[in-house]
């Protein structure tokens, strides 16, 4: 780990942000639901999350200071968003997400998803208030096996000495991600289903866990 | 706009979207408070307002909207600046 070095994300890492914010929203499908909700490309849904990430909006998973990486040669080769769920004027980030989507995708996408709101509900979960919240763990693929996602989780841990809990959620049948949680001490606390059948042609699945841990910092 | 006529066209708007009036319009009502006002709804209850009232909000505006207070305010004051 000697010549990898962990810091703040910049605007700068933004491309490689995006790779790894639409690797974990695929969850090892071929469906972006950023894409799929809302009647777009995988291209232009890229577009847009630039977009969301350069607003440089503070408290939620599309925010730039939310990330940080792992930089290795002067390049990033790992990220995982992290931030103290409410820090934001007590701001849900969920809402501060959604304002962003709202600003920022076009009118007729956002009127889309209101027709498409039925097939997320489901699997939509509250994060709870004072919480850290780690979201799009990503690693580049040379660079899987390393430790790198669990040193930037135990990283954004340092980050928030005064939090007691930490929150992840995944994809049921992401097996990976819910293995390298359980190993960084998480454990499954709820699942959520969704009933809706057209979910799945949407969405990488129809199930998703929340997973906790304490922080003993 | 004086307040008093504001107040029901905002919950009228936000009521829309919901499919239920099930909330007071007190100032310190916040979205947890409100059945069905989640990452969603949100969404279309922000664009909502801003076609009722023909106005456009901020983003940093509306992420500082800390309940139904801040919220009706931010309405006020917008509608107010829009008119000639």
């Amino acid at each position: 780990m000697s010549d990898y070095t962990i810091r703040l994300a910049t605007t700068a890492d933004v491309d490689f942000l995006v790779e790894g914010i639409i690797a974990a929203e695929k969850s090892n499908s071929p469906r972006l639901g950023l894409a799929t909700l809302f009647g777009l490309s995988e291209e232009e849904a890229r577009m847009l999350i630039i977009a969301m990430l350069m607003e440089e909006v503070d408290g939620c998973e599309y925010s730039v200071s939310s990330f940080l990486v792992v930089e290795h040669d002067d390049r990033a080769v790992a990220a995982v968003a992290g931030w103290l769920e409410g820090a934001e004027d007590d701001m849900p980030s969920g809402l501060l997400k959604s304002n962003l989507i709202g600003f920022t995708f076009p009118p007729e996408s956002i009127t889309l998803l209101r027709t498409r709101g039925e097939v997320i509900s489901g699997i939509q979960i509250d994060r709870e208030m004072g919480s850290v919240q780690i979201e799009y763990v990503y690693a580049h693929p040379d660079q899987r096996g390393k430790g790198l996602a669990g040193k930037l989780i135990a990283a954004h841990f340092a980050r928030f000495p005064e939090a007691l809990k930490a929150q992840v959620q995944a994809f049921s049948d992401n097996h990976v991600a819910i293995g390298l949680y359980e190993r960084l001490g998480f454990r499954i606390v709820h699942t959520f289903t969704s009933k809706n059948p057209d979910t799945i042609h949407f969405m990488p699945f129809h199930e998703k866990v929340l997973m906790e841990r304490v922080i003993d910092n | 706009m004086e307040r008093e006529e504001l107040v029901p066209r905002i919950q009228r708007s936000v009521s829309a979207v919901l499919g239920h009036a099930n909330f007071e319009m007190r100032d310190d009502l916040t979205a947890a408070d409100v059945e069905g006002w989640d990452s969603l709804t949100h969404m279309s209850i922000i664009t909502g307002l801003e076609k009722e009232f023909n106005v456009k909000f901020k983003l940093k505006e509306i992420n500082k909207l800390k309940n139904m207070g801040s919220l009706i305010e931010l309405v006020r004051s917008k509608f107010a600046a829009a008119q000639p």
